[in-house]
């Protein structure tokens, strides 16, 4: 049994005193004397030769004092790897997607800046431009990129085992397509900075919404032309980032320039138009999937071609496509697999990183493929999960080692929670809706090692009046990581959360960190902080030791007190052991303690292994299932998510409301992507440029249920056995929801999103106009003669190939 | 079009009282000045949240005599002389109104970006409906968007500040659901 005090417990958040009251500072907030207003102007061509830039008519109206373009930053291009180096600050040759910045305008209020950006002159040259990934990669193609022949911007080619003596052995086989679309991160806040640029220093400081400021001063420095160092930023609030706040944007190269050209500080703030039409968005994705498998379901292989659609840059998107492949496998085992995929350019804004990164568009093809498997077989879904899944110490074929697992509790939970042995494959209709229910499984790794320094680390100061003060590299952009440090530090030091104060990351103050990406914070900088309190701890102990003349080792800190383990009533105050350091000993009382990935996990900063992908990713992997029940409305195609039960294994739940928080955040992202969400573009323009186009979900759509299961498994290398929670369950939604739609209607939809009018489409098809009084509507026994329609198409087992 | 003293062509200002939070501010806005701009950009109310600025987020909703309001779609120079309340309005020194403190308890902020619109929105629901059902909360809540809760903890949140209070009951209007 844990007899932790801070640790496990519902603590409320750190700041949310400050966020209910209104006192957050977000980047927008930021007000600084004689501060200008900057607004981008943005490209309205797909594909364009910038010819000319006349800004002369903006200089001359009164209030205008600068405008900005590529031609006053230096003559580079940055970029996430070497190979990927391909942005400017803003361009100087041509833009490549509607919405991309290529000039910025600075005046003295936002009226003026706006109706400046108006007068500056662009002469374009339009370019033919290619917006689907496979007519891109087809010779003749419009070439986004010199160095990119074919609009290839990155590849991937695994292979492991042997794929082909798999396919030659397998009792069955089945090959299905995919397809996913555009979504984007959907924060709220949009695209902030305050810079302000000091000519007799030589540095600028930034106020910006950014979850990584360490990725931000390397990108952003090589862009401006400075050096890292002469860069201060200082984090505000952040109003959301699911991996949409990593880079460096138009926005912020043109708010630093305008800065140093007029010697005042330069506010932007763009508009959410801006962000729907510039933001990197997630990769859509074809994936073609072929599986081979035994009769009793045991996964033997897996021929995985992908294409994603990458836009206009690179970004990140080599990992992303990397995570795709390297996700085949996990949460199952499976021994044999290749993945040949390609990241191609296309004239819309570029694809990136987003909660749960490639992964969620990997396992929507693979797990919902793995229900059609198993009608092809004749096996439940839950049966065939079963069968397949990962324990604790499986080394996979692409080199993944689990350290714990709780997928078995998992897939037990959440098939408990919806009723699975009842429930799944029954006709549940009641007029015109019908009701289904759905499994999906999802792992995640918890942070990686991305190459380039990728330590955190924490700065632990402890006041004189005994208060503790935390200092790290990684920005809480909402999902509570500061108070899950906070409470790590008050544990380990025997205090409460009263006593302990974060500030957020200042860069002048920090270690570099590589900030909040990939579900890394609590299991490296949580490791970090730890390391820091035992230095704290040994401080102390041999100050109060030679107060009460006992060993230090003899020492534990304990509720406010440092007292002789098993005498507890020798010892002293917390306070009073924190006066002998520094009145006594004449010592600072602080510490700093450090936390890297790299002792166990491949280095994913390397771009041949990114391409070959073989390697460790993370010292630990998360695991979920999710069942999800809808209904669908049969006559409108509407479909609602009646109950979400998420049995999540995140080795151990250091706040289980913050955890709650992330795995419904996490869902109802999945549910936007499955049902609504579509970043639509035609010719390169976006058709869905506001949330109620778009198709953010309001509080309508969200789940009528939700719950919650947490699974223990005390991981070895996280913080009090803590791994990922921040995103995995995103990747259980997709499936599970269109596994789901399959129980209520016989469909298996492969191309998302699933909306009405394709919901209304295939009923029509599958089951003819009078669907409703389709047998499979109105028969129980109908549903167990079928199997259900769409899914069976193309699978075929050896015995029947034979014959 | 009318230059102003830094001799700047600027549209034309005229004198307009607000009542923000209780304290009157008079200031000279223009006419296409929405409340938002003048909330944060004038009384530097920086609580109160600009999202899209197109009615479509709910971020800026505050109350204008009691009704919750997109900020960015109301024009300033029609406020004069209603009583406008804004996040920064609620608490009382630390002392935070119950809404608030439901929020810290069931969780319900994360990146906060949409918190002071949610709870301006919820206070003026449940002035309107004290005891409400759950699917009257989610109809409530539905003009404002948030991406990182799912909306389940804020409804546990709402749920809970309306238990928390006085038993009173239901009003007729409400209690048909």
């Amino acid at each position: 049994m844990r007899a932790y005090r801070v640790v496990g417990q519902r603590v409320a958040r750190i700041d949310a005193r400050e966020k209910v009251t209104g006192h957050a500072l977000y980047a927008d907030d930021v007000i600084l004397p004689g501060m200008l207003y900057g607004k981008v102007i943005r490209s309205p061509h797909a594909h364009a030769r910038i010819v000319h830039i006349d800004a002369g008519a903006a200089l001359r109206r009164r209030g205008v004092k600068a405008v900005v373009t590529g031609r006053d930053f230096p003559d580079v291009k940055f970029g996430f790897t070497k190979p990927t180096q391909d942005r400017r600050a803003l361009p100087i040759d041509k833009v490549r997607y509607i919405g991309e910045g290529v000039a910025a305008v600075a005046a003295t209020d936002k009226d003026l800046a706006a109706e400046a950006a108006d007068l500056v002159r662009i002469d374009y040259e339009e370019l033919p431009a290619v917006f689907d990934p496979e007519e891109a990669m087809k010779p003749g193609a419009p070439r986004l990129h010199e160095h990119a022949e074919n609009n290839v911007s990155a590849i991937c080619r695994f292979n492991f085992g042997d794929i082909e003596e798999a396919f030659r052995v397998a009792d069955h086989v089945r090959e299905d397509s995919f397809s996913t679309q555009a979504i984007m991160h959907g924060y709220l806040e949009p695209f902030a900075i305050v810079a302000r640029y000091e000519v007799v220093t030589d540095r600028a400081t930034l106020w910006a919404a950014k979850q990584s400021p360490y990725i931000i001063y390397r990108n952003l420095a090589r862009g401006l032309g400075m050096k890292p160092s002469q860069l201060r930023i200082i984090q505000p609030h952040v109003g959301g980032g699911f991996g949409g706040k990593h880079e460096p944007f138009d926005l912020d190269f043109s708010a630093v320039m305008l800065s140093k050209m007029t010697g005042k500080p330069v506010k932007i703030t763009c508009d959410m138009e801006e962000v729907f039409l510039s933001a990197y968005r997630r990769h859509p994705m074809r994936i073609r999937l072929a599986v081979a498998a035994r009769r009793d379901g045991t996964l033997l292989g897996y021929r995985c071609r992908l294409i994603a659609d990458g836009g206009a840059y690179a970004g990140v998107g080599h990992m992303s496509i990397y995570l795709a492949g390297a996700f085949l496998s996990l949460p199952f085992k499976v021994p044999n697999l290749r993945y040949d995929a390609d990241r191609v350019y296309t004239n819309k804004p570029f694809s990136g990183a987003l909660r749960g990164h490639g992964i969620p568009q990997m396992r929507f093809a693979a797990e919902s493929q793995l229900d059609a498997l198993g009608r092809d077989l004749g096996l439940d879904p839950l049966d065939i999960r079963m069968r397949n899944r990962v324990r604790q110490g499986d080394k996979l074929a692409n080199g993944f080692v689990v350290t714990s697992c709780g997928l078995t509790e998992s897939l037990e939970l959440a098939a408990e929670a919806v009723d699975w042995t009842h429930t799944h494959g029954t006709l549940r209709r009641r007029g015109a809706k019908v009701r289904g229910i759905g499994l999906g499984c999802g792992s995640l790794s918890s942070g990686s090692r991305m190459g380039g320094h990728d330590a955190s680390t924490a700065v632990i100061r402890v006041h004189e009046d005994g208060k503790v003060h935390l200092l790290h590299g990684s920005p809480d952009v909402g999902q509570g990581s500061n108070t899950v440090l906070a409470q790590i530090l008050a544990e380990e030091l025997g205090l409460t959360m009263d006593d302990i104060q974060t500030t957020l990351q200042d860069s002048d103050f920090l270690i570099f960190d590589p900030g909040t990406y990939g579900s890394r914070v609590t299991f490296t900088t949580g490791a970090a902080v730890r390391t820091a309190a035992a230095e704290i701890r040994r401080q102390l102990f041999e100050a109060v030791s030679k107060e009460i003349e006992c060993a230090p080792g003899d020492l534990i800190c304990k509720e406010g007190r440092i007292v002789v383990r098993g005498n507890e009533d020798r010892g002293v105050s917390f306070l009073h052991g924190v006066r002998l350091c520094y009145y006594k000993e004449t010592k600072p009382l602080m510490a700093h303690g450090s936390a890297t990935p790299a002792e166990f996990t491949a280095h994913f900063g390397d771009p041949k292994q990114l391409t070959s992908g073989y390697g460790n990713l993370s010292g630990s992997y998360s695991f979920t299932t999710q069942g999800s029940e809808v209904e669908v409305d049969l006559e409108t195609g509407e479909i609602s998510v009646l109950h979400f039960a998420s049995a999540h294994d995140c080795g151990y739940p250091i706040n289980p409301t913050l955890v709650e928080g992330q795995l419904d955040g996490s869902v109802a992202g999945g549910l936007g992507q499955a049902l609504f969400e579509n970043l639509e573009t035609v010719d390169g323009l976006l058709l869905t440029p506001n949330f109620t186009d778009y198709g953010l979900p309001t509080s309508m759509e969200s789940p009528q249920r939700s719950e919650h299961f947490h699974i223990e498994t005390d991981d070895q290398f996280g913080p009090y056995g803590a791994k990922e929670s921040g995103e995995g369950t995103q990747i259980s939604t997709l499936p599970s929801i269109v596994n789901a739609i399959y129980d209520a209607t016989g469909i298996w939809f492969r191309h998302l999103p699933i909306t009405p009018d394709k919901v209304v489409k295939a009923l029509q098809e599958t089951y003819g106009a009078n669907y409703l009084d389709h047998p499979f509507f109105n028969d129980p026994a109908a549903r167990r003669r079928s199997g259900g329609a769409d899914g069976r198409g193309n699978g075929r087992s050896r015995r029947e190939e034979r014959a | 079009m009318t230059p102003a003293g830094d001799g700047i062509e600027r549209a034309p200002e005229a004198p307009l009282t607000l009542r923000v939070n209780g304290e009157e501010h008079t200031l000279a806005v223009r006419g296409h000045d929405t409340l938002l701009t003048v909330i944060r950009e004038r009384l530097l109310l920086t609580g109160t949240k600009a999202g899209c600025t197109n009615g479509d987020c709910g971020l800026c909703t505050v109350l204008v005599d009691g009704e919750a309001m997109y900020a960015c779609l109301m024009f300033a120079a029609r406020c004069g002389g209603r009583d406008i309340t804004t996040i920064e309005g609620l608490a009382r020194g630390a002392v935070l109104h119950p809404l608030q403190e439901a929020w810290i308890q069931a969780g319900a902020t994360q990146c906060g970006i949409c918190t002071p619109g949610m709870i301006l929105t919820a206070k003026a629901f449940l002035e309107r409906v004290p005891r409400p059902s759950e699917v009257q909360v989610r109809e409530a809540i539905s003009g404002t968007l948030c991406r990182c809760t799912g909306y389940m903890k804020i409804i546990e949140a709402i749920l809970l500040a309306a238990n928390s209070g006085a038993p009173q009951p239901a009003p007729a209007a409400a209690s048909g659901h």
